[in-house]
Order: C-alpha cells, then sequence, then structure tokens
C-alpha cells in the first residue's frame, strides 16, 4: 500500500473550495491501493493531520482556532530534506508524552508520518502557483499535477496569454497594470494608457474587463462601464495582487472550458463544458461557481462540481468544439503541464471568435466531471490513480538525473 | 433530631438559596454594570432612577422569616419553612434573566467581567455567611426567623457588592490595562502609521468607517471597529489587528468627560483631525454645551501646527474650532456657506441611495454613493476632505464612494419582500433623526412607519427635542410605534402636535413586542424607519 499525503486549504482566497476538492477526492480515491493520509494546512499557513480532518463539520469549528489539541488534530511540518520520506510532528510534546518519553515510551520528537506520494489539492496562491511545488521537489517524493515551472506560469495571465499567443493560440488584446505604476494620488495616466490601447475601432474602449494577474480565482474580477468603474476595480486588484490585468470585455460572451491530462506523454483534451452564468453582471461569480442554485444552501456545495454547467452542449458547432479542444492542448504542452489541467475559453458569439482565457493548473473538483462525460468514460477514481502513477513515473525519470558533481571547488 | 443539627442543617439551607439567589442576581445585574462602563455613580443611578431594588427574593425571605416567627416552637414546621424557603430562592434563581444570552446587549464576560463578578460573590459570602451563623445560633428561638431576615437584607444590598468588587478590583484592573497599553504604545510606534483623529457629537464612527474605506484605497488604512473609541477599546484593537504593513490609522476619540480625549491624544498623537459636529448629545456628562466644547477641542489642540484640520462647516461648534486652532490646513466641509473647501449640492435621494455634486478646488464633482441622509453625507464629505487633503485624487475617492457599503444600522436600507426598512438604529440625536424622516418621506412605497423609543441623553432638552422630532414625524408617517417608557409623554404629545391621528399612534413597554405587533400588521408596500435602538437600561422597567 503506497502512502499518499492530500495537502490541501492553504493560504488563499479558494481555502474552503479546496477544502471540499480533497474531502471529495479522499471519498474516491482507491483505498484498496492507497492509504490516505490528509494534511491540511490552515489559513495561517499550518500543517495539521488527524481522522478528525474528513469531517465536514470540523473545519467551521477550527475556523479560529489554533490550538489542535482540543480539536483532535495534530500539527504537523514538512522538512525540505532529500529523502525524508514524510511528515514530521510539528507540535509542541504534552506533559504525558514527555514523561512517556522519559521512561522510552510514547512518541518520539521526530517520527515521520511516512508519505510515499503527494497530492496537492490546493487552489490559488502558495498552491497552485509552484510554492508548494517546490517544496515537493526539495523532497525528491513524487507529487501529482503540474510541476514548478507549468505552475508559476499558469498563475500568470499575462504570462501564460503571452505564451498561447506565441504558439498560435488567439487571445484578447490585455495590458498589464504594475502596482507601482498605479498611483492613486495621480490616476491619469493608467486610465489614459488603458483607454487609448484597448480601444476599439470607432472609438471607445468600454466595457473593460479587470482582473488580479495572479489569483486564479473570482476574487476582484470586474466588468467595468466607466472610469470611476475602472478606478474601484484598480483600487480592489491592488489589495489583492501586485498586478492587474486589463482586457477588451467581450459583450456577446459564452465560456467555454476544457480539461486535458497527458496519457503516454500526448495531451489529451476532455469534453467541453459551458458554464451557466446567474449573476447580472457578466462575471462568473464566487458564488456561481461554488454556493450553487440562488445562493440557498440546500446542500452542501460539492465546488466546481455544484456549478450549473452544460456538458457538451449540442447548439455548440463542432468547429468550436474542436478548436477549443486543440487548442487547450497546445496550451498545455507549452507550459509543460502533468496531471489534470482545466483550460478556459471565451466565445465571442456575434464575432463567432473563440480566445484562450486562462489555465487552471490545480482545478476545482480535478475537473473530473468532465473525465467521467468524456469518451471514453474515466471515473474520479481511475482519474486519481492515473495521477498518481503520473507523478512516480516522473520521479522515477528524474532520478536518474545526476545533482552531484563533486566536490572540487572547496577541496 | 436535636435542635443543634437541626440549626446547622438549617444553616446550609439559608445559604445554598442565597447563594444560588445571589450568584443569578449579581450576574444578571453586571449586564447594567457593564453598560454602565463599571462606572458606579451611574449604576446607582440606573438603580435608582430605574427602582431596580429587589422584589421577588424579598418576598420569599420575609415570608419564610414571618411563617417562622409565627411558628417558632414547632421545630419541623421551621425545618418544613426553611425548605421552602430555599426552593422558593433557587426558583427565583432560576427565574433570573440569562444576561449573557438574553437582552439587546449580551453580558460579554470579558476577564474583567468575570473578575469583578468572582469577587462581588466572594464578597458576597463572605459578609452573608458568619451573620447567618451568629444570628441562627445567638438567636435561640427566634434565630431562625432572624436569619431569614437577615436573607432579605443580603437580597437588597446584592448590587453593592458588584460596586464594591469593582472599586476592589481597580488598582489592579489599571496595571494590567496599562500594561497592555504600553504593549500598545510600542506596537503603533513600531509600525508608525499616519494617525488620523475624528471626534464629534455624532457622525464620528461612519465617517471613521468610510474615510477607513477611502485611505484603503491608498494604502492599507488599519481603523478601530465598530464604535470603539475609549482607550481600552483602543488598546485592545492596536494589539490585535494593528499591523506592519499599515500606512494610516483613523482612530475615533469619544469625549466622555473633559480630559478623555487628551487622554486618546496622547496614547495615539494624531497628525490630522476631523471635527464632525459639537452637539448637545450627553450633555448631562458634561454640565454645559461649554463644557462638551472644550472637550472636543483637545482634539484640535493635540494636531500639530502643521498638520490637517477638517471641520464640519455646518455647525457652529466645528467652525469655532477651525477659527481657534487653526493648522497650516484647515479645510471646512459642509452644505452651506461660501467659505467650504468641500461642499455638497444638488443632493437627491433615490431609492438605491444618494446622488450629489461635490466641490472641491474650483471643480465639480458629480457622484452616487449607497449612502442615505443628508448626515451621511456630510460624514462622507469629511472623510471626502480629509483624504483629498492627504493626496488622494477626487477621481479615486469618488470611485470608491460609489461603491461604499451602507454602514450597518445607520439608515441601512434593507428590502424584506416586499417591505422596506431603514435600519437607524444607533443612538439617536435630532439632526439624524430629521434626516431619517426625510429619507422615510422620499422613499418610494405606500405606508410609512415609524418605530422608535425617542432620543436620550439630551439634559434639559431631552423632551422638547422629542416633541419636535414627533411633531416632525406626524407629518411623514402614517403610523407610528412608540417604545418604552422613557419618552412616551414627550413623543405622544409631539405627535399630537404634529397632527396624527390618535389610531396612528400606538405604544409598546418593549422593542419586541412592538415588532412582534408590526410583523402581523405589515403589508406589501410599507417603508418602516427603525429610529434608534436604546440599550436595555433604557428599556421599560427592570423587575428584580
Amino acid at each position: 500500500m503506497k502512502n499518499v499525503a492530500i495537502v490541501y486549504g492553504g493560504r488563499s482566497v479558494e481555502h474552503e473550495i479546496s477544502v471540499i476538492t480533497a474531502l471529495e477526492a479522499a471519498q474516491a480515491i482507491d483505498t484498496t491501493r492507497y492509504k490516505v493520509t490528509l494534511v491540511y494546512i490552515d489559513l495561517h499557513g499550518r500543517w495539521w493531520t488527524g481522522e478528525k480532518l474528513r469531517d465536514r463539520s470540523f473545519y467551521a469549528a477550527f475556523h479560529g482556532r489554533t490550538e489542535g489539541a482540543k480539536l483532535e488534530v495534530e500539527e504537523v511540518t514538512l522538512l525540505p530534506t532529500p529523502g525524508i520520506g514524510g511528515l514530521v510532528r510539528g507540535s509542541k510534546d504534552g506533559v504525558l508524552a514527555a514523561v512517556a518519553r522519559l521512561f522510552g515510551g510514547g512518541p518520539k520528537k521526530d517520527v515521520v508520518i511516512p508519505v510515499d506520494v503527494w497530492m496537492p489539492l490546493l487552489h490559488g496562491t502558495y498552491g497552485e502557483d509552484g510554492c508548494i511545488q517546490g517544496l515537493f521537489e526539495l523532497t525528491e517524493l513524487p507529487y501529482t499535477g503540474a510541476p514548478v515551472r507549468a505552475a508559476a506560469v499558469g498563475m500568470s495571465k499575462p504570462t501564460t496569454k503571452a505564451l498561447a499567443a506565441q504558439r498560435g493560440v488567439p487571445v484578447l488584446p490585455w495590458v498589464v497594470v504594475e502596482q507601482h505604476q498605479w498611483s492613486t494620488k495621480d490616476p491619469g495616466p493608467v486610465l489614459d494608457r488603458l483607454t487609448t490601447a484597448l480601444s476599439r475601432e470607432g472609438g471607445g474602449a468600454w466595457p473593460l474587463f479587470v482582473k488580479p494577474a495572479n489569483l486564479g480565482s473570482s476574487v476582484g474580477v470586474a466588468k467595468v462601464e466607466d472610469a470611476p468603474g475602472l478606478i474601484a476595480a484598480l483600487v480592489k486588484v491592488f489589495q489583492h495582487d501586485s498586478q492587474a490585468i486589463v482586457e477588451p470585455c467581450v459583450v456577446d460572451l459564452s465560456e467555454i472550458n476544457v480539461s486535458v491530462r497527458r496519457v503516454n506523454g500526448a495531451p489529451v483534451a476532455s469534453v467541453v463544458e459551458m458554464p451557466v452564468r446567474r449573476s447580472k453582471s457578466g462575471v462568473l461569480t464566487y458564488e456561481d461557481k461554488y454556493v450553487g442554485s440562488g445562493g440557498k444552501k440546500k446542500a452542501p456545495s460539492a465546488g466546481m462540481a455544484t456549478m450549473a454547467r452544460v456538458t457538451d452542449p449540442p447548439e455548440l458547432p463542432q468547429e468550436f468544439k474542436d478548436a477549443a479542444r486543440a487548442h487547450a492542448c497546445t496550451v498545455y504542452d507549452a507550459l509543460g503541464c502533468m496531471g489534470v489541467s482545466r483550460i478556459d475559453f471565451i466565445l465571442d458569439g456575434a464575432a463567432g471568435q473563440l480566445y484562450f482565457n486562462e489555465i487552471n493548473t490545480l482545478p476545482g473538483s480535478v475537473a473530473h466531471y468532465l473525465w467521467s462525460a468524456s469518451t471514453p468514460s474515466l471515473l474520479y477514481t481511475e482519474l486519481l490513480g492515473a495521477m498518481i502513477e503520473e507523478a512516480e513515473a516522473r520521479r522515477g525519470a528524474e532520478r536518474r538525473l545526476s545533482r552531484e558533481f563533486g566536490f572540487k571547488a572547496l577541496k | 433530631m436535636n435542635p443543634t443539627a437541626l440549626l446547622v442543617l438549617h444553616t446550609a439551607l439559608a445559604l445554598v438559596g442565597v447563594g444560588a439567589f445571589a450568584w443569578r442576581r449579581t450576574l444578571h445585574l453586571m449586564r447594567y454594570f457593564q453598560q454602565e462602563e463599571y462606572d458606579s455613580k451611574r449604576f446607582w443611578a440606573w438603580l435608582q432612577d430605574n427602582k431596580a431594588f429587589d422584589r421577588r427574593g424579598t418576598a420569599v425571605a420575609l415570608t419564610t422569616a414571618l411563617v417562622l416567627v409565627a411558628a417558632q416552637a414547632w421545630w419541623f414546621v421551621v425545618f418544613g419553612v426553611a425548605i421552602a424557603g430555599m426552593v422558593g430562592l433557587l426558583v427565583m434563581a432560576q427565574g433570573e434573566v440569562d444576561p449573557r444570552v438574553t437582552g439587546k446587549k449580551k453580558l460579554v464576560m470579558t476577564q474583567r467581567a468575570s473578575r469583578i463578578h468572582r469577587l462581588a460573590l466572594a464578597l458576597f459570602a463572605g459578609f452573608s455567611a458568619p451573620f447567618l451563623v451568629m444570628l441562627l445560633v445567638a438567636g435561640g428561638a427566634m434565630g431562625p426567623a432572624f436569619a431569614w431576615g437577615w436573607v432579605v437584607v443580603l437580597v437588597q444590598i446584592a448590587p453593592f457588592f458588584l460596586m464594591l468588587s469593582e472599586r476592589m478590583l481597580a488598582p489592579g484592573e489599571k496595571r494590567i490595562q496599562d500594561g497592555f497599553q504600553a504593549e500598545a504604545r510600542k506596537i503603533l510606534a513600531d509600525v508608525a502609521p499616519t494617525v488620523i483623529g475624528i471626534t464629534g457629537s455624532y457622525g464620528k464612527t461612519s465617517t471613521k468607517m468610510i474615510l477607513g474605506e477611502l485611505l484603503s484605497a491608498d494604502a492599507p488604512t488599519f481603523w478601530t471597529a465598530k464604535s470603539i473609541n475609549t482607550p481600552l477599546g483602543v488598546t485592545r484593537e492596536i494589539r490585535e489587528k494593528m499591523k506592519a504593513h499599515h500606512t494610516w490609522a483613523v482612530m475615533e476619540m469619544g469625549a466622555y468627560n473633559i480630559g478623555s480625549v487628551k487622554r486618546l491624544c496622547d496614547f495615539t498623537p494624531p497628525k490630522a483631525a476631523i471635527v464632525t459636529a459639537v452637539g448637545i448629545m450627553h450633555l448631562e456628562r458634561f454640565g454645559s454645551p461649554e463644557n462638551v466644547y472644550t472637550a472636543k477641542s483637545e482634539l484640535a489642540q493635540a494636531v500639530p501646527a502643521d498638520g490637517v484640520l477638517v471641520c464640519n462647516g455646518d455647525d457652529p461648534g466645528a467652525r469655532r474650532m477651525s477659527v481657534e486652532y487653526p493648522k497650516t490646513t484647515t479645510l471646512l466641509y459642509g452644505f452651506d456657506g461660501a467659505d467650504l473647501a468641500c461642499k455638497m449640492t444638488d443632493v437627491e435621494t433615490v431609492p438605491e441611495g444618494s446622488r450629489f455634486t461635490l466641490h472641491w478646488q474650483g471643480k465639480a464633482y458629480p457622484g452616487t454613493t449607497p449612502l442615505h441622509g443628508r448626515p451621511m453625507l456630510s460624514n462622507l464629505m469629511a472623510a471626502f476632505t480629509m483624504a483629498a487633503a492627504q493626496g488622494v485624487h477626487p477621481d479615486v475617492l469618488l470611485a470608491v464612494i460609489r461603491t461604499l457599503k451602507p454602514v450597518e444600522n445607520r439608515l441601512q436600507v434593507q428590502q424584506n419582500g416586499a417591505v422596506t426598512w431603514l435600519h437607524d438604529a444607533y443612538n439617536s440625536n435630532p439632526a439624524g433623526f430629521t434626516a431619517a424622516l426625510d429619507v422615510l418621506a422620499a422613499m418610494p412605497g405606500q405606508r410609512r412607519i415609524l418605530v422608535t423609543p425617542g432620543m436620550v441623553e439630551l439634559g434639559d432638552q431631552q423632551e422638547a427635542r422629542n416633541r419636535e422630532v414627533a411633531a416632525k414625524a406626524a407629518t411623514v408617517c402614517d403610523l407610528v410605534l412608540l417604545v418604552g417608557e422613557t419618552n412616551r409623554i414627550a413623543l405622544a404629545t409631539g405627535l399630537k402636535d404634529g397632527g396624527a391621528k390618535d389610531e396612528a399612534v400606538r405604544w409598546y413597554a418593549r422593542r419586541d413586542e412592538a415588532f412582534a405587533a408590526l410583523q402581523k400588521e405589515q403589508a406589501p408596500g410599507d417603508v418602516v424607519l427603525v429610529e434608534n435602538d436604546l440599550p436595555d437600561l433604557y428599556e421599560g422597567t427592570v423587575i428584580l
């Protein structure tokens, strides 16, 4: 039996979504092949493990608390030591454990919770952007999903768009505003630059779409109709991100999402889906994505799987479906992605034009709903198994690479 | 059974009963003691005003004592009666309100509250037990009756143990508090944000929140939560929430008496200040309007000569302050006046908020905001003027103002089905009340309903001012639900002055009763204004 550590939560605005993704995955994983350890990263960045984590009601109770003892979870930590083979207990020993150790019993300080494969199911900052992937690299243990470079590049919307454009994938024009360029004392120059650069034929730039460049969630995303709206949106973005990306807003807009994973080294695309928007603002909101119908809490949210969507919509012309799937594979490959990604496109209905929008290298619910709807159908359990096997194979290949060059210069 | 054993048992019973009763009663009283900010003088005044002396416990103990006098020779009767007395007290204890879970403003068992309550109980026990034992032993046949008579005294003096406890703990409390405050001072010195102080008889909390939002557009901003404005509260806020990246700190400074703003300014020295109004609120605490002015001017005095002072040009007191304590940058804001640095015109109330034009440095800026009512727009101008004076561009400020969230319970509009609610539940004043009525009149709807206990803390003007606003309310409202005794007569008279028909005015002892009645009564298209929500202290009579 392989020990798989599902790492989730994290210091991100998508913290709760990650919890939902992880608990769902823990249910779906093949327990005859894998022994799952849940590793929960709280909002302060502390790591916890324990059986109690499987209980969905634990999280609301834990929120705002810092002491694990009463909540029956144990603090753990990960040291960046090659070959460490797992987690180290992180919390201070209680008196009882200390006394027990005096007599040779009780847990030792450095007991390792064995891990054979890391499965990060984190969304957004520190989890989907290459940070934690870097830490996993240092442990020399395999981890599922995108490697450091793909994750880091995929998190930056402008970098990914530039890469996609270079490979011939159509993208909407964009302008990046750096925080240091923005001044609340004199917002004029930035506004002028944006409206000039993004003005359309026949004049006028509005409406525009403003997003944080590196967050990968709906937070701070706004459709703006005028200069005050643009200012308010930029102010909001710069409270969360140091870069804003501004694009023209497609008026007759629909969205098309495709998932891509690697089979025998080559990218393969899933069926396409079209999310259904409920809010009038023209922005797919956090609530649309995760909270479910009408915002009323009927059933517990299942994360991305909650969103109203049409899979493989019959009214969408086949040429768009094919184009989206082909472009998705191109972008996935350009980044050097592994595991399951979701690539989102914008369809300009009026112009009949498809644009690449963004990539999620660690999509909510691991986009499993797209794979089970694909032909051939792949169940969530099989999808997770394939991700683990891919991770192990990659680590196997990397082990053959030599990192040592002898000790010469300091001899 | 021999008499001595019975006496001991009797003592034990009386102690259990009175102990349980004292525990729940003192806890109940803690709510009011806390709402009076542990100020014994004010607490005592409240006890007197409300005639909040014990009735229930006294009734039980007195009955027990009297029966015991009658039945002194019959030991088994005596014993039975004592048990009945104890059970009676336990039932009364059980029936006491638990202020930690009920009431509008719940008792928060802070460490300080716990300390005061625990010591009060210890004092109570230390004071009651020896006497009980003595009376029982020395009283002979009349001992039990004397003891129960003593219980009557004990339940009557229960509130004094809270005051005594507070007094005894004061020095220790001060030491702890000084330690916390020193820590907060150090944090403030390390972070070194630009501190902006706000004071005023009203509007300071809303102004603080709006300014906090406006400055956040520029850089991370710290501001104290809710209406926290005392050294105690500010200390806690700084210790818990101030972070290294905070560039601005907006501090509300409450003037409770002369010197209290100065103490806050010494603690968090302001580089700039806003004075929203020098009114007649809390006149009782100050004695004279001049004292109110002096207390608030401590903030203007604390701003360095090269600092920024922003004053409400529509308020004579605030205006006077700008003349008496001018700084390098002294700015007035308001609706009327030729000398205003920031002026608002063309105000229009629409269901989703207000439209207006702001005039600043020779330019006119049309704007909108989800906020309602002239007092709130005045606060908005205060915040705008200060933020603009600090260099934030007016376009940025107006963009943020357009998306501001309504301040909770300050003319906050809420659609509840087909009924529109205007929540204006914070400590009300004549200007605020009048403006709320204006907004009520401007809202689209069928019937206009007002729920209010009137305004308090207006000194000798209380009756006249309540009568005035009630007369205005009569011209706006189709139905008025009055709450509580405090302003009942003044409001009812005012409504009559304004021409309200008798059937359009109703009275309820408590707020929840008024709401329950409204629940049944309300119809689609109603617009309901909830004006002022008094602390439990002022609502009805507490029967103890």
